[in-house]
């Protein structure tokens, strides 16, 4: 037989096992230790169902702060973090009942979402602002990436189409991104295109290969979108933005960041987790992509944690009602979460890059989609900011943007603002209700 | 249309936070142009979008494209779902990663299609020859896009096996370019229904491709086989009779599981029992075998209503059930099983009656460590009787999940019916789900609750009384709305879109057509499948319909 032979995984190591491994030494020349010639990198990670505010939320503000109860697992990274406090994303608020569809598509665009379960119309998000400018330095320009791949059967949130609940980026107000929840996709992402037992002369041949074919589809995508009507045209766009998209990546070379094995997909969320964060990490540190969205669960998730002691499912806990049982499934958790989020940042904050970290040039936005998951506000919303992003943030503080928790604060379309600037992205405006960068971050 | 229809069971009441909500699914489109008045007497068809194959759909027409087991599909992110179905073309989107996870797909279904025995299957005659290679390309792709290819077509992509000889290389990398080209085009991914005008609006017959098409995604959720593809091209496909013939033949042929597993498992919503974790303390008994046991009786069960041997007006109240040992023990019925399934009779004092006491629809209706008589009743009004009440207002949500010390299930719900504000949609839930209250969280059989005794009678807002869950069982199967619902579900399933407003003349249209033939499920199908909506389209100039 003389057809294709080779493999397009790369599969090196044992089978299974995630090794990390330093590799910028020999990514970047010696001129490259100098830390402003390290990008800045964007991590958003999306819990669902709000929080156990009255456990979350540090008693002092300022620098002399203590963590609170859900985050004393960010001991460790205490002083790489600003608890923000205070803000609101009105735009959020549903017509009608539909918080955890109207928070989460809210969650990144602080836009309205149109009810509907066909009329898609809602923003775009504030990582796709960034990835628009920043994503052509790298082969991927950003990675949308869950947990959750959708419940099985049912509908989604009060008249809301599933797709507000599953995709917290969207590239137009009609496009969401759909988020692999498979290792093997991500792994196949950040390692696309790298064979190191192909002859250079073979890779560009399996380049050119895939070009023709990409040129192929192109052209008969023009042909019928030619032959649509408005509707279906607009459908066949976001088609022609993928083949785009594949082609400019196929002209990058792929990364040089070393061997690691192919991980398995696990249905176990711990195992899970961990893998997804080690290669979020991965990827940010061999520079395939500089944005990334995660999603710990889906909105309203109603996933049972019974390795914690909360066998009930997760919005049903967070409907509260006061009960103290409640409560304490909720903190655990919310600590849980607590718990992912600082393992990313621990292993962020171990990569070594010139002088300082990966977490030093980057900075993580962790939020959900609500803030008490009983009263579905939408107000003082539970908030982390991690990392100084090349000193565009002064971390290691509690800032309190609005202490009368029955008003709404400042719009966190601001923070938006504030953290595209970070990434070199100025704007201003954004969102449904921006009125300009947030104070208080430097 | 559902308010109409509001009457015996449940009489129109006016009520506070209910009153009006009512009839929630496939409600009026307010885009739609022809939405205005007077239309609804004649009925316009709704507008199509382009529909993309779902996960599933790609499943399944690269298995019966290329006879391969291979599901690159499998890691593709999951397809979004509007009005409970996962293939209504309006959300089915594209976004780059899964462009990126569709062109490695046709690599690597190409690499299996060429390095495999099923080489020779599509490879039918010497490659060396050109013209061999054009042959080939257009059995393919024809098959692939669902209709012809043209001679243009085929030597667009004879080119792209030129570009691997051009390198120097072989025949094969040749037809495997063009093998990925086929699997990475449009026609194959999307299903296009074109216009010779792509601006009009007007409704037009489909060609016999498209309906070929249409039929084959809605039975098999997959692409048609040689049969159907000759039957459109023999333009048999244009009347009744040789669309019932077809639909015959579809319904007969194994594929047709697909109505099951997409079509039933989404619509009762039991494809959830894969993700149902009950909570292993409370349940001990849950395992892997006990799931797999509830799921293989819903597929026989719903399979009896799809193969026409139990009409759908006996779906609340059946004198049978399909058991193995761990089943029927599971349910606490003394019956001499083995491990296999067998459709068993039961007499009318058996609490096993159908629909209503499956274990896999008490289970998934149930939180993880106890019963939701209001996620029961909310899903026998959305799911059996399409008219759902909206979800409560913010900050009374939700029953405490943990302490059951305070009396009786029904007891705490008796709280949400003191409040005026919550007894309006709850008078509509609650009765429903209490009514199964002896079925525990899964499914089991039990006469107490936490040591309370359980009283399944009630009352419905119409002032029906019954006293056990068959009682109850038969008036909901009696209510008008019963058969409406089962159309538009079907309907919306079929079509892969919403019922538009401008279409409720068809759709009630097809429900009395139904109700009159015997309430067969083979014979709604085909009712369906001739109605108008189904052989016609409408453009729309709207971006999003």
């Amino acid at each position: 037989m003389n057809g294709p032979k080779f493999s397009r995984r790369v599969m090196l190591g044992g089978a299974g096992a995630l090794l990390s491994l330093p590799l910028f030494e020999s990514l970047m020349g010696d001129a490259a230790y100098a830390d402003d010639s390290f990008p800045a990198r964007l991590i958003c990670y999306y819990v669902p169902n709000g929080m156990h505010m009255a456990a979350w939320t540090p008693a002092q503000t300022g620098s002399n702060f203590e963590l609170s109860p859900i985050l004393q697992p960010l001991a460790p990274v205490k002083d790489q973090i600003i608890v923000v406090g205070g803000l609101s994303n009105t735009p959020a608020q549903p017509d009608g009942p539909g918080d955890h569809a109207g928070g989460t598509s809210g969650f990144l665009t602080a836009a309205h979402a149109n009810k509907s379960e066909t009329d898609i119309r809602l923003g775009i998000s504030m990582d796709q602002v960034i990835a628009n400018q920043i994503g052509d330095a790298t082969r991927i320009a950003s990675m949308q990436i869950g947990i959750d791949g959708g419940g099985n059967s049912g509908g989604c949130d009060s008249g809301y189409s599933c797709a507000y609940s599953r995709n917290v980026s969207w590239a137009s107000d009609t496009q969401p991104l759909s988020k692999t929840t498979s290792a093997q996709v991500v792994f196949n992402q950040i390692f696309e295109g790298t064979d190191p037992n192909a002859s250079i002369e073979e890779q560009q041949r399996r380049t050119l290969y895939r070009t023709s074919v990409l040129d192929y589809v192109r052209e008969q995508t023009q042909a019928l979108e030619s032959k649509l009507g408005y509707a279906d045209q607009a459908k066949l766009d976001q088609y022609t933005t993928g083949i785009f998209e594949l082609e400019e990546r196929l002209g990058k070379a792929g990364p040089v960041c070393g061997a690691i094995a192919e991980p398995s997909d696990t249905g176990d969320i711990v195992e899970k987790t961990r893998i997804m964060s080690d290669l979020m990490v991965l990827a940010l540190q061999c520079d395939a992509t500089r944005v990334i969205t995660f999603m710990l669960g889906n909105a309203g998730s109603n996933r049972s944690y019974p390795f914690i002691g909360a066998s009930g499912g997760h919005h049903g806990y967070s409907h509260h009602q006061g009960d103290p049982a409640n409560h304490a499934a909720l903190q655990a958790i919310d600590t849980w979460e607590v718990e992912q989020l600082s393992y990313l940042l621990q292993r962020m904050n171990e990569v070594p890059e010139g002088t300082g970290t990966l977490l030093q040039h980057s900075q993580v936005f962790f939020s959900s989609e609500i803030e008490d998951g009983d009263a579905h506000r939408h107000r003082n919303l539970p908030i982390i900011l991690a990392g100084e992003c090349h000193g565009a943030y002064s971390t290691g503080r509690h800032i309190d943007y609005e202490p009368n928790k029955s008003t709404n604060g400042p719009p966190i379309a601001n923070l938006f603002l504030s953290m595209m600037a970070s990434m070199g992205v100025n704007q201003s405006s954004f969102g449904d209700n921006s009125t300009g960068s947030l104070g208080q971050l430097a | 249309m559902a308010d109409q229809r509001w009457r015996r069971a449940f009489p129109l009441v006016v009520l506070l936070g209910c009153n009006g909500a009512i009839g929630g699914s496939g409600g009026p489109d307010g885009n739609d142009p022809f939405s205005g008045p007077g239309a609804s007497d004649v009925g316009v068809i709704g507008a199509q979008v382009m529909h993309r194959l779902n996960q599933t759909e790609y499943r399944n027409t690269t298995r019966d494209l290329l006879g391969t087991q291979l599901d690159p599909g499998a890691n593709f992110p999951a397809d979004d779902v509007s009005f409970g179905f996962d293939n209504i073309a309006q959300v089915l989107t594209v976004s780059p990663l899964q462009f990126e996870l569709y062109e490695q797909g046709a690599q690597e279904l190409a690499d299996e299609v060429l390095n495999t025995g099923i080489r020779d299957t599509i490879v039918f005659c010497d490659s060396n020859d050109a013209s061999c290679r054009g042959d080939v390309l257009r059995e393919l792709a024809s098959r692939a896009w669902r209709r012809p290819a043209t001679e243009e077509e085929v030597a667009r992509l004879q080119s792209l096996v030129d570009v691997a000889l051009t390198e120097g290389e072989g025949v094969e990398q040749g037809l495997d370019l063009a093998i990925r080209g086929i699997l990475l085009s449009p026609h194959f991914i999307y299903r296009p229904e074109l216009d010779d005008d792509p601006l009009s609006t007007e409704p037009r017959m489909l060609n016999d491709y498209e309906l070929a098409s249409r039929m084959s995604y809605f039975l098999w959720s997959s692409m048609p086989d040689e049969t159907l593809f000759e039957a459109a091209a023999s333009g048999t496909l244009q009347d009744d009779v040789g669309l019932r013939a077809q639909v015959d033949r579809m319904l007969s042929d194994p594929k047709s599981q697909a109505l099951i597993d997409n079509f039933a498992g989404q619509w009762l919503r039991i494809r959830s029992l894969e993700d149902h974790v009950p909570d292993y303390e409370s349940f001990p008994q849950w395992d892997g075998a006990l799931r797999d046991a509830m799921s293989e009786e819903t597929k026989l069960f719903f399979g009896e209503f799809l193969s026409g041997t139990v009409a759908m007006d006996e779906l609340l109240l059946t004198d049978f059930a399909f058991l193995n040992d761990r089943l029927a023990a599971h349910y606490g019925l003394a019956l001499d099983l083995g491990s296999q399934f067998e459709r068993v009779s039961l007499d009318a004092t058996n609490p096993r009656f159908g629909l209503l006491t499956l274990g896999s629809l008490l289970t998934v209706t149930s939180t993880p460590i106890r019963t939701s008589p209001v996620k029961r009743g909310v899903w026998i009004l959305e799911q059996l009787l399409c008219s759902e009440p909206p979800p409560p207002p913010p900050g009374v949500e939700g029953l405490p999940d943990g302490d059951m010390s305070s009396g009786s299930l029904r007891d705490r719900l008796e709280l949400h019916r003191a409040d005026p504000v919550c007894a309006s949609c709850h008078n509509l839930m609650d009765p429903l789900g209490l009514g199964l209250e002896h079925y525990d969280a899964i499914g089991a059989y039990r006469t107490q609750d936490d040591g309370f005794p359980i009283d399944s009678s009630g009352q419905l807002v119409g002032g029906e009384t019954f006293t056990t869950a068959r009682e109850m069982a038969a008036l909901i199967q009696e209510d008008e709305r019963f058969d409406l619902c089962v159309v538009e579900k079907l309907f919306t399933y079929a079509l892969g879109r919403p019922v538009a407003a401008t279409e409720h003349p068809f759709v009630e249209a097809i429900a009395e057509a139904f109700a009159q033939s015997g309430s067969e499920l083979p014979e709604l199908i085909k009712i369906i499948v001739t109605s108008e909506p189904f052989r016609t389209r409408r453009g729309t100039l709207e971006e999003s319909p």
